[in-house]
């Protein structure tokens, strides 16, 4: 094989292989330390881990502020980390620092491949989503910490990659898995799917009539309620979040324009455009897209017209997921308006907005994504046209 | 195909071949500047830069006047998030507690040190952890931050009783205790009326609160 056939074929693996590479190696400057990053309560979570590794059981009463209240905090990071620590033996305050850069790199490739599905399963614009996965210091201040938000910026693009897929049975068990996983992250989740499946049945109302994908979505949000809902009930013995302290006290992050600069600088550059670009584009027209592809032809025509082509469904999620992420981060605008509308002060909830605009971020890394990808296509970037093998 | 029409097939794929060297020599380099940008970089003449004031209307993003960007992005806004606050005698004494206290003593602690004991002994402390459904949290929070902020002995050890507090960790750093950061006054410790030194290293120091 030549020089140049070999980096033909090997040069987009290789370009993922160093992006792993590099999140892999920022990620384990951790262990480099006497124990793990502080920051986030880690050391809390330790000490529950701690207690699986030596009762065998989730307790359930906590060891926070004085202790011997229940304990409600969901236990699926922190079963993840004690039973790792069973099964090899390793301490749980290191295993939890072994577990980031892994966690890491799968909230990363989990980013890459709900990517590739929203472009219609184009390879670049997955690549250039983990590209600038690394390059935003949001989600890297999220993952570079062992604490259950780590693992829910992985499950939660996920659950969406397998919903884009309408593979409705593994988006039902991500979506239970992070009802167990981290509180945050499932509000982000069952918002970003509730409206995507408001805007499938307003789509199904005015257009197709074929309402099969609100009734699939609703599968994964029931779910994912029920879920929590039964986890709540058997430690609290109530459904009421209202009481907590975050909202009593209103744990207030308010977004800035520090917290958006932390978006990252290439990643606002490119969103911008990218955004353009997505809800811009219609849908390759059958004519472009090449005739129905027989046995032969697919390697021709898939090599001759390697293309975007993003779906109405992709473009539903991802208004879905950028109108639900900011709803949550700007919380404190609607809670004031519904908290003087019912009269419950508690829905003036003006809590914890900076650490809701992560998972804007996810969504503003890919968008930065299919902007990278239409600046080469100006460039008439030929390499785009050529699917990787 | 006649000479020159094969002449002028390979000129032009020659070009074409030209063209996109140089653009994948161009889309490389920027790929590696912005990763540069991100990592490495460390700005002209600062590493860090101001955001002027009037980027963008107030009425829809207020910019504080002092916001800064820092260079490299990625690692200046994440160093801080991956720090330990706590000190490696800290994690030492961790050991002592393990071998000379019962699981169900209590501790006084500022938050990163309770919650180092917390992950270390599963010992708990009087603040530290997750707040969202304790009963007095705030509360805890106050009467926490006045022992480590006040002068006087009798004060503590009445604040820390109430809170059915068996030990005292007295920890030579800056604390975080819930409503004061700052450092610990901690010359009333040792009015031993009220408090029993029990373990001390060069960052720690260990106190039994009296009954």
């Amino acid at each position: 094989m030549s020089i140049e056939d070999f980096i033909r074929r090997f040069w987009y693996y290789g370009a993922l292989l160093l992006i792993v590479g590099i999140a892999i190696w920022y990620r384990s400057e951790i262990l480099s330390q006497f124990m793990i990053p502080t920051w986030g309560n880690t050391m809390y979570h330790v000490g529950i881990e701690r207690v699986i590794v030596q009762t065998q059981f989730y307790p359930r009463l906590e060891l926070s502020y004085g202790g011997g209240f229940p304990n409600f905090y969901v236990p699926g990071y922190r079963l993840l980390v004690a039973s790792m620590s069973i099964a090899t033996g390793i301490d749980v305050m290191v295993m939890s620092a072994l577990i980031v850069p892994v966690l890491g790199v799968f909230g990363m490739l989990a980013i890459y491949a709900v990517a590739y599905r929203l472009s219609g399963d184009n390879a670049f614009v997955g690549l250039f989503a983990a590209f600038f996965f690394l390059l935003s210091p949001d989600i890297t201040v999220n993952t570079v910490r062992p604490f259950p938000e780590l693992m829910g910026l992985f499950v939660l693009p996920l659950a969406l990659y397998f919903l884009i897929r309408e593979e409705w049975v593994l988006a039902t068990l991500m979506a239970i898995l992070m009802a167990l996983t981290h509180q945050q992250s499932m509000f982000a989740l069952v918002a970003i799917m509730g409206l995507y499946m408001v805007f499938q049945f307003v789509h199904a109302m005015i257009w197709t009539r074929k309402f099969k994908k609100t009734a699939m979505t609703a599968i994964p949000v029931v779910a994912l309620l029920l879920t929590y809902a039964a986890w709540q009930m058997m430690t609290m013995g109530s459904l009421n979040i209202l009481h907590i302290a975050q909202i009593t006290y209103h744990e207030a992050w308010p977004v800035t324009i520090s917290t958006i600069i932390q978006t990252g600088l290439f990643v606002l550059l490119f969103m911008i455009p990218g955004a353009a670009f997505v809800f811009l584009s219609s849908p390759p027209k059958r004519s472009e897209q090449g005739p129905e592809k027989t046995e032969n032809a697919v390697g021709r025509a898939e090599k001759a017209s390697y293309r975007l082509n993003i779906s109405i469904d992709a473009k539903l999620l991802i208004l879905a997921w950028i109108i639900a992420s900011v709803v949550l981060f700007k919380n404190e605008m609607w809670g004031v308006w519904l908290s003087m509308l019912t009269h419950i002060d508690a829905f003036n909830l003006s809590t914890m907005q900076s650490r809701f605009y992560t998972y804007f971020t996810e969504i503003a890394v890919v968008l930065a994504a299919f902007g990278m990808y239409w600046l080469l296509t100006l460039i008439d970037f030929r390499v785009l046209l050529e699917k990787p093998e | 195909m006649s000479y020159w029409q094969e002449f002028i097939v390979t000129m032009r794929n020659r070009k074409n071949l030209t063209t996109d060297v140089i653009k994948v020599i161009i889309v490389l380099f920027i790929f590696s500047a912005m990763a540069y940008v991100s990592y490495a970089w460390r700005g002209f003449n600062t590493d860090h830069y101001e955001i002027p004031q009037s980027l963008l209307p107030p009425s829809i993003i207020p910019i504080d006047q002092g916001t800064y960007i820092f260079f490299p992005e990625v690692v200046r806004f994440s160093e801080c998030w991956m720090g330990v606050q706590v000190l490696p005698g800290e994690m030492n004494a961790t050991n002592w507690i393990n071998e000379n206290t019962d699981p169900t003593d209590k501790f006084v602690d500022d938050i990163p040190g309770a919650e180092l004991v917390m992950g270390m002994t599963t010992r708990v402390s009087t603040v530290g952890g997750d707040w969202a459904n304790a009963p007095h949290a705030v509360s805890d929070m106050y009467s926490n931050s006045e022992i480590y902020r006040g002068t006087d002995p009798q004060k503590a050890h009445d604040l820390a009783r109430q809170m059915n507090a068996t030990y005292l960790i007295s920890p030579n750093r800056n604390v975080w205790a819930g409503a004061y950061d700052g450092p610990v006054n901690g010359e009333k410790f040792t009015d031993p009326t009220y408090f029993q030194q029990v373990y001390k290293n060069d960052d720690v120091t260990i106190y039994r609160v009296l009954p």
